[in-house]
């Protein structure tokens, strides 16, 4: 019966996991919570408590870390519960769980931790002296915001103690257990081999203890200051060797398996060898011969053994080890500032692991006052439901930020020469511009040009003198086959007029320096159109990539497929304008990188600084065509990062196309389904997870570009997109089109060589 | 020489409660049976301390298998001529073992 029970809770729990589209670890995870969930409200109603939800750290698999909501029972009998506000990072054991080393492998998911220090939220019956609010130490603490612990766990932290320092309680309490399995040290030379947070709390609990000559030995340098400040004699660092030490007692607080020799061979005969840092693997020769030799004792200090020692004692061994640790700190008697560290935030546990992992030395505790108060306790929560899934709230787009506020004193006037497909889009979109109109426009096909004004406003110009009148613009827009775009560019610049240009600026790079000489000269400005850094979504990766979120670039992945149709060479995808110019190489500069994938390159330029440096790549072209049909690229960006860029312009059924660019730190993906990873606690966001970023139906891109633009002209400054921008794309361009030509890397020149 | 091996393992015993073992054979061995007679088994568990007399890799093992976890391994013997490979965690540090040599020359 009981069985069959827990046959059909299993069955519905994973009928509800895979309604929500859970899979893989997640799935294993919901389920988890979900049971989780259950346990903990039939213990609630078993013992008649509440309870009491907060946030913890959860490594949910290898190397990923969240923070995720918990709960746990209200105190009972003998119990407080605290609100932790710091939680020591151990960074040996903590380090160890992270990289799934021998001895440390918890099953997943776990909650990590150690020692931390908080608040009393409540306290059971039996329960003396630790009023709500009352300060404490908890040792065996996990990284969360909210605990309940047998009330013998904690003490209470003494006035003018720092909660940082408090919180380092667990690892005083195993650093002082192996100096006490040292033994008598009054007077005694001492050698304390390791530095990291246990090998340093040992060394100063030590010093409490008056010892003789007191010598640290480290890997790095790094650690020697603090080491004499906390009254070391001499330091060395393990490549000096340890030669001549001779100490009465040595403490091993490595944790590296093969630092037990060392250990042996740095004590005098008959003295003591304290294991403390626990090894991860096996000594191939754990040096007995050498104790024996010299008459040592090797002795274990683990807090297990504490722990064993403490069933058969009178006094807690825990809580006078604790004890002794913060009347020292209260004392001043000993100094932990440096090993409390800095405050890290909870949200970006999955980062300072990996900056563990990595071998950065990280001394510093999590401070969950960082969060807001609200989300640290919530009580009340027994009639809360399972999440299943953590809420992730999505990013609403943000480009309308850079809409112009308000009319300009006069719009801007746009000549939109050229008004097939592209030139009736950009028309559109000066229409609806808050600062920009359209006066003019025109094109070789009369009836384009009239349709155009008659939608967008203005009048057909029937030559290019009439739409070039400074009298009646102010500015083109040109979205005109590609080889015309110097040659207007440079008859507008000498009409005064500013210049607006459908990317690419030009065919090739000689002509886009022109393009650029031309405006320069006249004082006019030029931009070319890249409209989609415009788009919601990306503006709002823009400002996440601002805030820290890529960390360092690292790489950008690009494939864009397209299955144009054969009539889309003779006339673009509408035919309202017949023309061939696309499927020449000579008018178009190229197929489907000059024409598709130039959009990419502008946003991972603007997005995440991404400079391209050199450029590989191969490409196909149909027998008779002129132009790519597809390509791929290998890019090198300056500073290292790599991008894999492709494109297709027959690639039958259009798969989605893919765009992603990552750093050290996160990765934000903007096709398909927008969203950003990130292990920095930036913008609100939740770290350690996918946060979607909300595309906005109606697109506006191109209306914020030309209202961007207006405003740039208005203000006498450089567009957003500046011929700089414009130059470096084409150079990339044209890079790309010679490494295909000839098989090999090629280097890219940047806007500022271009120019010179 | 067996009476004074015999007076430093006594030496380097905890005291109290508790039985010991003694590996090996030989002379020393036999010695510390007779002197630890009536700490000799009867206990129930572990032993609180292994007195190892041979100076074996695999006795030396044994014996650390054997203890009682916050016990003694006493190496009694001569050094190990072949090194010994430990899982220090499991085998010493988690179970708050002491292994104490009685140096040089041992028994």
């Amino acid at each position: 019966m009981r069985e069959r029970a827990k046959q059909l809770v299993s069955s519905g729990l994973d009928r509800a996991v895979a309604a929500r589209g859970l899979q893989g670890a997640d799935a294993m995870l919901a389920r988890s919570d979900a049971l989780d969930w259950a346990r903990l409200r039939a213990r609630a109603l078993r013992r008649q408590r509440g309870v009491i939800g907060g946030l913890g750290v959860v490594v949910t698999r290898p190397g990923r870390a969240e923070l995720r909501s918990l709960e746990v029972l209200v105190a009972g009998p003998g119990e407080v519960t605290v609100e932790l506000l710091a939680s020591a990072i151990s960074p040996g054991t903590e380090r160890a769980q992270w990289l799934r080393l021998p001895n440390a492998r918890p099953a997943l998911p776990f909650v990590p931790g150690y020692s931390a220090a908080g608040r009393v939220v409540a306290r059971g019956a039996g329960v003396e002296g630790m009023d709500p609010g009352t300060l404490v130490a908890v040792p065996r603490a996990r990284h969360a915001s909210v605990m309940t612990v047998p009330a013998g766990w904690v003490t209470p932290v003494p006035p003018g103690v720092r909660l940082a320092d408090a919180a380092l309680v667990y690892l005083a309490i195993i650093a002082g257990y192996g100096v006490r399995r040292a033994g008598g040290l009054t007077g005694e030379p001492v050698c304390v081999i390791g530095a990291g947070s246990i090998g340093a709390l040992a060394h100063r609990l030590l010093m409490l203890r008056g010892p003789g000559d007191v010598t640290v030995v480290a890997t790095s340098p790094r650690r020697k200051a603090a080491a004499m400040r906390a009254g070391a004699t001499s330091f060395r660092t393990s490549a000096e060797g340890i030669e001549g030490i001779a100490a009465a007692v040595v403490i091993d607080a490595t944790g590296d398996p093969d630092a037990m020799r060392s250990a042996v061979a740095a004590a005098r005969p008959g003295g003591i060898v304290v294991l403390l840092g626990s090894p991860r693997g096996v000594t191939p020769d754990a040096g007995l011969a050498e104790v024996q030799s010299k008459g040592l004792s090797l002795v274990g200090a683990h807090v297990s053994a504490l722990a064993t020692e403490a069933k058969a004692a009178e006094v807690d061994p825990f809580a006078e080890l604790s004890r002794e640790f913060l009347d020292a700190l209260a004392g001043g008697h000993l100094e932990a500032a440096d090993l409390s560290g800095e405050p890290g935030d909870p949200r970006e546990a999955g980062l300072i692991y990996r900056r563990l992992a990595a071998g950065e030395s990280v001394l510093g505790h999590l401070d969950w006052s960082l969060l807001g108060v609200a989300e640290r306790v919530r009580h009340g929560r027994l009639l809360a439901l399972p999440a299943l899934r953590p809420s992730i709230a999505p990013v609403r787009g943000e480009a309308l930020e850079l809409r112009a506020q308000g009319a300009r004193r006069r719009p801007l006037r746009f000549a939109v020469i050229g008004c097939g497909d592209i030139g009736l889009t950009n028309a559109r979109a000066i229409a609806r511009a808050r600062n920009a109109e359209v006066t003019l426009c025109h094109d070789p096909a009369p009836a384009l040009a009239g349709a155009a004004a008659a939608e967008c406003g203005g009048e057909a110009a029937d030559s290019l003198e009439q739409a070039l009148d400074p009298g009646r613009a102010d500015a083109v827009f040109l979205s005109v086959p590609h080889d015309l775009h110097v040659a207007l560019t440079v008859r507008a610049a000498d009409a005064g007029l500013h210049v607006v240009v459908e990317k690419p600026l030009a065919t090739d790079l000689a002509g886009a320096r022109e393009a650029v000489s031309a405006t320069d000269s006249a004082g006019v400005a030029l931009s070319a159109c890249f409209p989609f850094r415009y788009e919601a979504h990306v503006q709002t990766a823009a400002r996440l990539i601002r805030a820290g979120a890529l960390g360092e670039l690292r790489g950008a992945t690009v494939a864009f497929h397209a299955d144009k149709p054969p009539s889309y060479w003779l006339g673009g995808f509408s035919g309202r304008a017949p023309s061939d110019w696309r499927a020449s190489r000579r008018r178009a500069g190229g197929g489907v990188l000059i024409m598709n994938l130039t959009h990419y390159i502008d946003q991972i330029r603007h997005l995440a600084g991404g400079e391209p440096a050199w450029v590989a790549g191969c490409a196909r072209t149909d027998e008779g065509a002129e132009v790519e049909d597809a390509i791929s690229l290998a890019v090198g960006f300056l500073g290292g990062a790599v991008g894999s860029v492709s494109a297709s312009a027959s690639t039958r059924g259009a798969p989605a196309n893919r765009f992603e660019i990552w750093g050290d730190l996160g990765t934000v993906r903007l096709e398909p389904d927008p969203a950003i990873y990130t292990e920095r606690a930036v913008g609100g966001i939740a770290p350690g997870r996918w946060t979607p970023l909300v595309e906005d139906a109606t697109d506006r891109s191109r209306e914020v570009f030309v209202e961007r633009f207006c405003s740039a002209v208005g203000a006498g400054r450089t567009p957003d997109v500046s011929p700089a921008d414009s130059l470096a794309v084409q150079a990339f361009v044209d890079a790309a089109y010679r490494a295909v030509e000839s098989g090999e890397s090629v280097a890219i020149a940047t806007a500022q060589e271009v120019m010179a | 020489m067996s009476t004074e091996v015999v007076d430093a393992v006594e030496r380097v015993l905890p005291s109290g409660a508790g039985w010991v073992e003694v590996l090996g054979e030989g002379a020393v061995a036999r010695h510390l049976r007779d002197r630890f007679e009536a700490r000799r088994g009867g206990g129930e568990g572990p032993p609180l301390a292994v007195v190892d007399t041979t100076g074996e890799a695999q006795a030396i093992e044994q014996a650390m298998a054997r203890v009682a976890d916050l016990g003694t391994v006493v190496l009694a013997g001569p050094p190990p001529a072949e090194p010994v490979a430990l899982d220090l965690y499991a085998d010493l540090h988690v179970r708050g073992l002491m292994v104490v040599g009685l140096g040089a020359g041992g028994g």
